[in-house]
């Protein structure tokens, strides 16, 4: 049986689909059969990230609405074995997903399938809804200023009452990714410290990413950036997944680098 | 489009509930006017529904025309019969009273009714009823809002900025408390507000308020206990 598992935030721009390609990828690298649904109906992005978007022929409503079969709309990852994307529709709206037909797509899926990874779209409106109904794990990405801190709060409020789960009067268990995170601007007070975030929302820590160009260059290159294992970030999403599967890893990059001599001198970054 | 000329909507109704261990026509009709005399205006015209679930025996088709007959003659409005068994169900909407099915399965024969008042009309004022008090354990998230009616509230962990939490008596809040506290909303000005944590954007008491900025002055991320006093809210260290 697969495990279901939603990337949410509530605020739009904080990381989620970034965080769905790396974490999906991450999965599907320890040899985890993985697929990862695009739910941002009408925005789709997903696909640009993972480098599939000339290859979507079929999508997720289409598959609901039974024009397309799930194999015809599920795309193979050229670079990871084991890892599958079923893209949005550029074309539709979010009403286009319905409970009945989302959970027949799911329920289809979880046969193939080990973790099923939904990538929400931003707001707390019908489509994050759908996309953290059937969730029994939630990644809840936040960046360490107020704003975003404040939505997480309110999805993870949606999360334990408007869950499927919740309905059950069970809890879909938490997670906290903290992105861009910058330590150089937290110890001069600009951004909110882990510590902050981690006392405001009162979840356990999944990981935090450093803010890093690395990120930035693998969404244009459309590799996840989990893949460029020299990053930083990429070693963070790594991190990550680890604990996501179980295991016991310390929280890297959060201290100010110190630079050395040469560094200083050659202006590196 | 034309206006609808009606609407159904669901609602409740507040009424008075008649529990009838057993019948006895005079002593039912002596008892009752007692009752009726102690409040005359409390009870006149009052909706009243007669309730069998703890009858001790079968009532007949005739004893029940008579109770209809007093209360009607003591100016109560009777309109149901809540309980009973099968025949006693249908004997009530033969005498065109509504039938309410019981809620819960009829009690044992054999557990007797108390005897020193058998014809009890419900408790005056069902808004005094106190409830058991409301537990919970889970985060109050941004956005979430909960409401204690009728009795106290214990909030176990933290109430996140943005959210709300309301009762009708008091509020105790051992975790952190950064959202909005509103204690004693329906007029109950004894009511406090004791918290571990003190960081709340408002708190309220009886419809008496102070917001953040007057908090940062006292007790500030620490424990403490909001009441109120000559109508003004106090903070006091707990």
């Amino acid at each position: 049986m697969a495990k279901i598992i939603v990337v949410t935030s509530g605020k739009g721009g904080v990381g989620k689909t970034t965080s769905s390609a790396a974490i999906s990828t991450g999965l599907a690298l320890r040899g985890h059969k993985t697929v990862v649904i695009d739910f941002d109906v009408g925005l789709r992005n997903l696909d640009l990230i993972m480098g599939c978007e000339r290859r979507v022929v079929y999508d997720f409503v289409n598959v609901i609405n039974k024009e397309a079969s799930l194999k015809q709309a599920l795309i193979k990852d050229k670079r990871t074995e084991g890892l599958f994307i079923l893209p949005a529709s550029q074309t539709r709206d979010k009403d286009a997903l319905t409970h009945e037909g989302v959970e027949a797509v799911l329920d289809e899926l979880a046969k193939d399938f080990d973790y099923i990874i939904c990538d929400s779209p931003a707001g707390i409106e019908q489509g994050a809804q759908m996309a953290l109904y059937f969730a029994e794990e939630a990644i809840v990405v936040t960046n360490p200023e107020v704003s975003s801190v404040r939505d997480s709060d309110r999805i993870l409020g949606i999360l334990q009452s408007k869950s499927r789960l919740a309905e059950q009067g069970k809890s879909v268990k938490e997670h906290l990714l903290l992105t861009r995170y910058n330590p150089a601007r937290v110890a001069s007070a600009e951004m909110l410290s882990v510590a902050d975030v981690e006392e405001i929302l009162a979840i356990p820590l999944l990981g935090v990413i450093p803010e890093s160009e690395a990120v930035l260059k693998a969404s244009n290159q459309g590799a996840p950036v989990i893949l460029d294992e020299d990053s930083e970030a990429g070693q963070a999403y790594s991190d990550a997944v680890s604990r996501l599967l179980g295991e016991d890893v310390e929280h890297r990059f959060l201290e100010q680098q110190k630079k050395g001599f040469l560094q200083r001198l050659l202006g590196g970054k | 489009m034309a206006d609808p000329c009606f609407q159904i909507k669901g609602t409740s109704v507040t009424s008075m509930v008649l529990d009838l261990y057993h019948y006895q026509s005079e002593e039912f009709a002596r008892t009752l006017h007692d009752k009726v005399q102690s409040a005359p205006l409390f009870f006149t015209g009052s909706p009243l529904f007669i309730n069998l679930a703890s009858f001790n025996g079968e009532l007949a088709k005739a004893e029940l025309q008579e109770i209809i007959k007093h209360c009607q003659s003591l100016g109560f409005q009777l309109f149901g019969c809540k309980g009973g068994s099968e025949p006693q169900a249908k004997m009530a909407k033969d005498l065109g009273l509504v039938h309410i099915p019981s809620s819960r399965p009829r009690p044992e024969k054999t557990e007797q009714a108390p005897e020193p008042e058998p014809v009890a009309p419900a408790s005056p004022a069902p808004e005094s009823v106190s409830r058991p008090t409301r537990i919970i354990e889970r985060p109050v998230r941004s956005g979430q809002q909960i409401y204690a009616e009728g009795s106290d509230l214990i909030l176990l962990a933290q109430v996140s900025e943005g959210a709300e939490v309301i009762a009708d008596g008091n509020i105790h809040a051992y975790g952190p408390l950064r959202g909005r506290a509103l204690a004693g909303v329906r007029d109950n000005p004894s009511a406090r507000i004791f918290c571990q944590h003190l960081e709340a954007e408002l708190v309220s008491i009886n419809g008496h308020f102070v917001l953040n900025d007057t908090l940062r002055e006292k007790c500030w991320k620490q424990p403490a206990q909001v009441f109120l006093q000559d109508d003004s809210i106090e903070i006091a260290a707990l």
